[in-house]
């Protein structure tokens, strides 16, 4: 039986003792889930910019550079991929679907243009366009010179819904004005059209013809959705596939342009949330065989008054196991706290160039994007979960030092020394 | 004095039995060949100079320490060859302690000091609470029931002790020096309440003792010296 009163009285009289054991847990606990949420918010992170345009990896190759700057173009960080290949990529394990693009720059007398031919039916890219939607319509499929317009583009050129425009010496009708700006930045553009056609103007235009052969099933700039844990493996056979000049924008590669400490946190966040609890399970077992010797004269006690090794094993283990809960207790509350601070954290996450739509030579297109992310801390029972392993780890870590502790103490032999 | 064999003259029957025990820590044997009985009711002092054994023989005799040799029973039941936890047990049951250093809880009060023995057993909080209750009162410490040790007087922490060693209702008191820590006037004041719980509850005293002047007031003496029992 477990006498509370004494419990109560053993760690209030002694509150020194327990305010260092309770302390101990809560920092391992607050430490363990602050580098679990903390892991889990750049995990978040570095997905975001491909989160934004619903993939989990982007896939494009380097080219040639155009000879000239008219008409359509391809910038050389999106040379074509064959149809052939596109579909030898669709057919990879753990891909759930591509979405094809063809992005190309417009040069006109007078303007310049960024455009995307996408399909509006995809999961994947462009098609997110359909929830940023602000006047006028989406695209359809099967729909022929129809173009949504990029808002501020839109503003600064004066276009509205129903004016027209020229694409590569083709009219279009605006249908609709969009705000890509929650793209991230990547195969966002100033107009965008059905692939369809998009594929036909390319095909067509000189001055893609003069360094690159675009097939009526080619694409230059893929979305594709994954299975999460199989991502850098699927980038990998990508690869493979598409040699040496191919791109492939996973998590990892923002995490890599992100560089050192955030990597790092990433990477050894659970070697070092293994190490603190490795750590406080050697120092529960140190504490509890101190205590168990501090308190020697009144374990002595207890055994010359009639207590039972099991009696004596029950109150000591309520003891270290209230404290322990305890800890935890407060642990959580802090790391609710480091997540609360976390949640108010923006990082900006670099957009790897290429991947960039404007003409670097533009005026602007030499900056560097980055993608604003707020830190996301989900209190979900992924991260809450391993924290319920330290009070089962501690918890019979105390009561097995508890027990050889005692199994030592020869009662005659502290009494008489006490 | 003589070697004390079987010799001794309990005054009924016998409630503590020790038989050829020895005791050996390496090359020191503090208690050699040990043969006596102490009766039910009996007062018993156990004298001896500092370092002769009497501590060690008492705690053979309280099942604390094991004999290298020999056997010891309590109320006939044989100690030697019960495990820990069978022993802890008799001793709930039958045994109450008195130490020198009074060896209180220091994080429990007068009154829960004194049920701590009764923790680990199945009885409602109230009936433990009573029964503590009752034997500080008779131990005149009815108004220092929530006082910590640290906050009794030398008497007072030991009559607390006294009280904690019977709210078992033992049959054997072991006393281990039980007024070395105090002056002589409280000496005199808890010597009289030991004697007293001896006539009138038959309660029977086993006590480690240097004093003459304790010994002349129990009922027989053995003497310890160089390991060996004697009775004087």
């Amino acid at each position: 039986m477990i006498n509370g009163h004494y419990l109560r009285s053993e760690l209030i009289c002694r509150g020194r003792r327990t305010v260092v054991n309770i302390g101990l847990v809560a920092l391992v606990t607050a430490i363990f889930l602050g580098m679990s949420l903390l892991a889990e918010g750049l995990q978040q992170a570095f997905q975001a910019p491909l989160t934004a345009i619903g993939a989990d990896m982007t896939v494009q190759m380097a080219g040639d550079v155009p000879e000239q700057m008219a008409g359509p173009v391809l910038p050389c960080s999106v040379a074509p991929i064959a149809g052939d290949l596109i579909s030898t990529i669709a057919d990879l394990p753990g891909i759930q679907s591509v979405s094809p693009a063809v992005l190309f720059w417009d040069f006109s007398d007078k303007a310049f243009q960024i455009v995307v031919g996408f399909r509006p039916g995809d999961p994947a890219g462009p098609a997110l366009l359909r929830g940023s939607l602000l006047s006028g319509r989406m695209l359809r499929s099967g729909e022929d010179s129809k173009a949504l317009a990029e808002v501020t583009w839109a503003e600064r050129a004066e276009i509205a819904p129903g004016d027209r425009v020229v694409i590569g010496g083709r009219p279009f009708t605006i249908i609709g004005l969009v705000d890509g700006s929650g793209l991230s930045g990547i195969g966002t553009a100033h107009l965008y059209i059905p692939l369809a056609e998009a594929r036909e103007l390319v095909a067509a235009a000189p001055q893609v013809a003069r360094v690159h052969t675009f097939g009526p099933r080619d694409s230059n700039l893929l979305f594709i959705r994954a299975e999460r844990d199989k991502t850098e493996d699927i980038a990998a056979r990508i690869r493979q596939i598409l040699g040496e000049n191919s791109s492939v924008s996973t998590p990892a590669s923002f995490q890599e342009l992100l560089g050192g400490l955030f990597s790092l946190t990433r990477r050894f966040s659970g070697m070092i949330s293994g190490m603190v609890l490795v750590l406080a399970l050697l120092l529960t077992v140190r504490n509890a065989a101190a205590a168990i010797q501090q308190r020697g004269a009144e374990l002595g006690i207890m055994k010359a008054v009639g207590w039972t090794g099991p009696d004596i094993r029950r109150q000591l283990m309520a003891e270290q196991l209230l404290q322990i809960l305890l800890g935890t207790g407060l642990g959580i509350m802090l790391g609710g706290l480091a997540a609360w601070g976390l949640s108010s954290v923006t990082i900006e996450v670099p957009i790897p160039w290429e991947l960039a739509p404007t003409p670097h030579f533009l005026p602007g297109g030499e900056r560097q994007l980055f993608h604003q992310v707020r830190m996301t801390v989900g209190a979900d029972a992924g991260v809450f979960l391993p924290v319920l392993a330290i009070p089962l780890l501690l918890g019979p870590a105390a009561a097995w030092s508890s027990g050889r502790a005692i199994i030592r103490l020869s009662t005659a032999e502290v009494l008489r020394n006490a | 004095m003589h070697n004390c064999t079987c010799n001794t003259q309990p005054r009924s029957q016998a409630i503590i039995e020790a038989r050829n025990i020895s005791k050996q820590f390496g090359k020191v044997t503090p208690v050699r060949n040990g043969n006596f009985q102490v009766g039910r009711g009996e007062f018993v002092t156990l004298l001896g100079p500092s370092g002769s054994g009497k501590s060690t023989l008492l705690n053979l005799l309280a099942g604390l320490e094991r004999p290298s040799r020999g056997s010891i029973t309590l109320d006939g039941e044989e100690l030697t060859t019960m495990d820990e936890d069978d022993l802890a047990l008799l001793r709930r049951r039958l045994v109450g302690f008195v130490f020198q250093a009074f060896h209180l809880i220091p994080t429990l009060d007068a009154l829960e000091n004194v049920a701590f023995p009764l923790y680990p057993v199945k009885m409602e909080r109230k009936e433990r609470k009573r029964r503590a209750r009752e034997l500080l009162d008779r131990m005149g410490l009815g108004e220092r029931a929530g006082h910590l040790p640290a906050r009794l007087s030398g008497g007072e922490q030991q009559r607390v002790a006294i009280a904690r060693a019977l709210v078992n209702g033992p049959e054997i008191l072991f006393c281990d020096e039980p007024t070395g820590n105090l002056d002589s006037t409280t000496g005199r004041e808890i010597l009289h309440l030991l004697t007293r719980l001896n006539r009138d509850q038959g309660l029977t005293i086993f006590m480690v003792t240097h004093d003459r002047n304790i010994a002349a007031l129990s009922d027989r003496s053995l003497h310890m010296h160089d390991g060996e029992v004697n009775q004087t």
